[in-house]
């Protein structure tokens, strides 16, 4: 042990441990609410489909599934927790210590993205099997889930602050979710042009589109443009949840 | 005083819009460092107004503060030197006692070995022990609170602000917490003190400022504060039960009026007349109708109430 004084890096660390703390008391909502309803998704589309269809949209359907997985934890939950810490003052408690802000929100983005690991896997392995895709290029998840979860995360963290109260968080994120589910999980040709716009804003679109090729067991460079998107998407959160949206003294 | 100031308040005014409420009204005082500092008041007097302004969680409307000679931004946390007990409820709640105690010392910047011994000498003092390995979700208020107190000590930061930090918790501990804070004072800490428990504060406090309405009523040291009251004593009469002479019948003795609680009667009497009182309060009646008969120095607690308007509400 050392009684120098704690460098940034130790600050950091700790901010993190506090967060992952959290699993403690909630490992059950990050497993199984992050995967039942994906999985539940995944399996009713697999029972209506024709075996067709199965192999024609079987990448897509998983593809958002798990991005799905990955919004449960880091958009819904995320954004109500947050909603939460404003609510009760726990906000002020990180505030009140001589921490930068930008610390305090990577330790939450980096906590609810790890919290939403266990739902990715489950559903990446459980959907590949469902839709007999193949496990060549699954690895190709990992980038998808590291920079997916840290966007959708900063969504999350900016519903949550946007958010009058938790009740609201809730339901604002819930809305959330909805768009990454219909427009994750539905062939961007079938839906209407209307969407288009509201597609290419939701950092999940470029998460689907990254992962769909990995199902497919192969790479592309295209995944590159996607995951550099999403980093985009993760780096312009995380500076608009640490400055313009974080809440100002009244 | 050579002591030198941590926070410098001038003629600072707080407004909310929504309701339209002047919470802080030209308030102006300085706290010092080795030296514990009250603030008093009824609710709603706008203390915890005035302490979130101090720590830069709220914007004033007008006015200056400084703390060791800069000026206090808001929304630029002020948390390296100055450490927060607010009123609300603790959010880290997956987090064990001691873990959280440890954590927080490392946050304001202590290495992890005195991080440790910081923790385990807050641990002791505060008689966590029995808890240090338990979930803070799972302690019941007064635990908390304790967790609460200790967190804030963590760190040794030059100035404390406490909110109500003995909210919750049983008389016995109280006097540790105050034990504790005023030897914090003693060591050089300025600390800031927001509280309803006057009576056991007192001993812990060297300077109180009485606010009430916004405003700051008086200030001075508890001694100063008392002195309001020298010229006057409190004579106090506990009836015995079952006894056929009534409270109200002794009330009536008193030519100022007196306030009567159940079987206990009590009134303020000039302090050259108390002895006389006495007396004819004790040949008035008969001795085995009278349980107790008391003359009490004014405390603080009667200096704040009175200095607060409370005596007068009373009285009404």
């Amino acid at each position: 042990m050392s009684s120098r004084a704690s460098s940034h890096r130790d600050r950091l660390g700790i901010l993190l441990r506090m967060q992952l703390a959290r699993v403690r008391t909630a490992w059950r909502p990050y497993v199984i609410v992050s995967s039942a309803m994906p999985l539940g998704i995944a399996v009713l589309l697999r029972a209506v489909m024709d075996p067709k269809q199965v192999d024609r949209f079987g990448e897509q359907i998983v593809a958002g599934s798990v991005v799905l997985a990955i919004a449960m934890t880091a958009v819904v939950m995320l954004a109500q927790r947050i909603a939460s810490l404003k609510e009760n003052g726990g906000l002020e408690f990180y505030s009140s210590l001589p921490v930068r802000r930008w610390m305090v929100i990577a330790s939450v983005l980096v906590s609810f993205a790890i919290f939403s690991l266990p739902g990715t896997i489950i559903v990446t392995v459980l959907g590949a099997l469902l839709f007999n895709l193949s496990f060549a290029a699954l690895w190709a998840a990992v980038p998808v889930w590291a920079l997916g979860s840290f966007a959708l995360a900063g969504v999350g963290v900016a519903v949550g602050l946007a958010a009058p109260d938790e009740q609201l968080a809730g339901m604002y994120s819930n809305l959330a979710m909805m768009a990454v589910l219909f427009l994750g999980i539905i062939p961007a040709g079938k839906l209407p042009g209307w969407l288009g716009p509201v597609r290419a804003v939701l950092p999940s679109t470029y998460a689907v589109q990254a992962l769909k090729p990995g199902l497919e067991g192969t790479i592309s460079g295209g995944q590159v443009v996607d995951l550099a998107i999403l980093a985009g998407f993760g780096a312009l959160l995380f500076w608009a949840v640490r400055g313009p949206l974080w809440p100002r003294p009244e | 005083m050579d002591k030198r100031p941590a926070f410098d308040v001038h003629n600072l005014r707080k407004r909310y819009r929504d309701p339209d409420v002047l919470a802080n009204d030209g308030l102006t005082f300085s706290c010092y460092q080795g030296e514990a500092f009250g603030l008093l008041g009824p609710n709603g007097a706008g203390k915890t107004t005035l302490v979130r302004q101090l720590v830069g969680l709220l914007r004033p409307t007008a006015g200056e503060i400084t703390l060791f000679g800069e000026a206090v931004r808001p929304g630029h946390p002020v948390g390296s030197r100055v450490a927060y007990l607010p009123q609300g409820s603790l959010s880290l709640g997956e987090l064990k006692v001691a873990e959280a105690v440890a954590w927080t010392a490392i946050l304001r910047g202590c290495g992890k070995a005195t991080a440790v011994a910081e923790r385990d000498e807050l641990i002791e003092t505060l008689e966590l022990t029995s808890i240090a390995a338990r979930p803070i979700r799972k302690l019941s208020g007064g635990q908390r609170r304790l967790t609460q107190i200790a967190l804030t000590l963590a760190g040794r930061l030059p100035v404390v602000i406490l909110d109500e930090p003995t909210t919750d918790v049983d008389p016995s501990l109280r006097r540790r917490v105050w034990s504790l804070i005023s030897r914090r004072a003693r060591e050089g800490t300025a600390v800031v003190l927001v509280t309803h428990d006057v009576a056991e504060a007192e001993k812990a406090l060297d300077r109180v400022a009485i606010m009430s309405g916004g405003r700051i009523v008086a200030a001075g040291t508890p001694s100063e504060l008392k002195a309001h009251l020298a010229h006057r004593t409190r004579l106090e009469v506990a009836v015995a039960e079952g006894s056929s002479t009534t409270p109200a019948e002794i009330a009536g003795v008193f030519a100022n009026g007196a306030k009567t609680d159940g079987r206990r009667v009590s009134a303020w009497v000039p302090a050259d007349e108390a002895i006389a009182m006495l007396e004819k309060i004790t040949t008035s009646f008969p001795a085995d109708a009278l349980e107790d008969v008391r003359l009490v120095t004014p405390t603080l607690e009667d200096a704040y109430l009175e200095l607060s308007g409370h005596y007068l509400e009373e009285q009404r």
